[in-house]
């Protein structure tokens, strides 16, 4: 068996000490929101959220680092070592050993379909530094194990309206990017490349739907989908697609990777759901990465009070 | 150096080889070099040492008339052996890591998931093998008998490939237990050719 010592994520060993300021910088502002004397840097966050050109609705009274409070934050070493990003191989340290071939810089997201402002964008132009925000959510892989991640980015509906979506679009497509030369995983035929995944419209607009391009306060590693990667904690970890190329409204409903290349086993919707058994995994518990006791897993991953509605009347046994 | 010591040497490495997975896994755990999900990762190495000694144990007899190597004969036996003690340290770490030994999580776990069932067939046919493994087992069931026993060998390496093979196909995996089952298949043709032209 291999051990492996050099690590290539372009991160050096002198920054991962950032995760104890990180840390640090955590527990000062649940503190100063406990004092309740530093109510301006506690509410940083929110600020953030309610400065946002016409937030939807539902934004009102969501506190997003509230979420994940009870959890305890994952390694930042666990993170970005343990992957799933078939493109650069299976291994989960495939992606950590051969991820930094790819070039994320220029980096351009051509957006079409039923929109009335399609278009290609630059990365840097459609989520500016300044306007990330911090989402410390729960990732639940259907392979059965989980995390609990500190992301930066941009919510994904108020992206998404910029490009003015037309009554035709139902549904969200997203394309992760085909470069077999930097991407060595693509040379076999694992997946039908590229990497497709979709999420309902209502679903891409829901609150809780983001884009992340960083983690633990830095630029995302490229095993992690540099420089830009969906995160939809209510699903399982493969809906969130990484190294996102293209977005495109659709009337109908996208068939995704993992549906076409096993429908019987993994579904559009793939919302965690304990109720329904995968044949190779249950999925009624989790292991938590850093712990050693298996967790119940929760209906939605725990986000229902958030994303329940999105399937009220809908058999989810039969959409898996 | 004479022969005769260079193949007692050479036997010696493979004996040495038997326990030198085991050895680097103790290793590793003691260093804390496990990764980022350790159960998941002896469970894995475990299995695939107790596969990969299943597949040298069935090596050896075509590699011993192949290049009239009598002298590696004994090998297989610890080789067995080997293969055993990986799959039975699998299974413990299984039941005892993975599925924290709660009774229900198993019976549930072997019923629904076909790769659990297959897994546990072939233990269960791997185990009288190692059980009757010694020279008193040997005499006491007779050359014969002991030989037919001793035929659960393919059945038992076969549950085991599959075993590997479904739960990797999972994750449209499968190149690796491909090329296992490719080395069981061809170890199964030479046996099966092998008797055909002695008819």
């Amino acid at each position: 068996m291999h051990v492996h010592r050099r690590t290539h994520f372009g991160i050096s060993e002198s920054q991962v000490t950032e995760e104890h300021i990180w840390r640090a910088r955590r527990l000062f502002l649940q503190k100063s929101a406990l004092s309740g004397a530093a109510l301006l840097g506690s509410s940083l966050l929110s600020r953030h959220v309610l400065s946002k050109p016409s937030p939807p609705e539902s934004y009102a009274g969501l506190d997003f680092k509230k979420l994940a409070a009870k959890d305890k934050v994952t390694e930042f070493k666990a993170i970005t070592t343990y992957n799933n990003f078939y493109e650069f191989g299976t291994g989960k340290d495939d992606p950590a050993k051969y991820a930094h071939t790819l070039k994320t810089t220029p980096w351009t997201i051509e957006v079409s379909g039923a929109c009335h402002k399609p278009g290609t964008f630059d990365v840097r132009t459609l989520a500016p530094k300044k306007q990330w925000e911090e989402r410390i959510y729960r990732l639940r892989c259907v392979e059965g194990w989980s995390m609990v991640i500190p992301w930066l980015g941009i919510p994904l509906a108020p992206l998404l309206k910029r490009f003015e979506p037309t009554g035709n679009a139902k549904f969200v497509q997203f394309e992760t990017l085909y470069r077999p030369n930097e991407m060595p995983g693509q040379k076999r035929a694992v997946l039908d490349w590229p990497y497709v995944e979709g999420l309902r419209i209502d679903e891409a607009m829901n609150p809780l739907s983001f884009l992340a391009l960083g983690l633990y306060g830095k630029t995302l590693p490229n095993q992690n989908g540099a420089p830009l990667r969906l995160v939809v904690p209510w699903k399982y970890g493969f809906k969130s697609i990484k190294s996102i190329v293209r977005i495109s409204f659709a009337e109908k409903m996208p068939i995704t990777s993992w549906v076409k290349a096993s429908p019987k086993e993994y579904g559009f919707y793939s919302n965690v759901n304990p109720q329904v058994p995968h044949r190779r995994w249950s999925q009624k518990r989790e292991r938590r990465i850093g712990e050693f006791r298996k967790h119940e897993t929760l209906m939605f991953n725990g986000y229902g009070d958030y994303v329940a509605d999105l399937y009220q009347g809908m058999d989810l046994k039969k959409y898996f | 150096m004479n022969s005769k010591r260079l193949q007692k040497a050479l036997r010696g490495a493979l004996y040495i080889l038997n326990f030198a997975p085991g050895i680097v896994l103790a290793g590793r755990f003691l260093l804390h070099d496990l990764g980022p999900n350790p159960i998941e990762e002896v469970l894995l190495y475990s299995g695939f040492w107790a596969l990969v000694l299943l597949l040298c144990t069935l090596s050896i007899s075509p590699l011993v008339k192949i290049f009239a190597l009598g002298w590696l004969m004994p090998t297989r036996k610890w080789f067995g052996l080997g293969a055993f003690f990986y799959a039975t340290c699998h299974l413990l770490f299984y039941l005892a890591l993975d599925q924290e030994l709660n009774l229900d999580w198993i019976v549930e776990d072997v019923l629904d998931r076909w790769f659990i069932f297959l897994g546990s067939g072939a233990f269960l046919l791997l185990l009288p093998l190692a059980l009757t493994s010694n020279k008193m087992m040997l005499r006491r069931l007779g050359a014969k008998t002991w030989q037919k026993l001793h035929l659960l060998i393919y059945p038992g390496t076969f549950l085991a490939l599959l075993h590997f093979y479904f739960k990797k196909a999972a994750k449209n995996d499968d190149q690796e237990p491909l090329i296992y089952l490719g080395i069981f298949v061809l170890l199964i043709a030479w046996r099966l050719l092998r008797k055909l032209k002695r008819k």
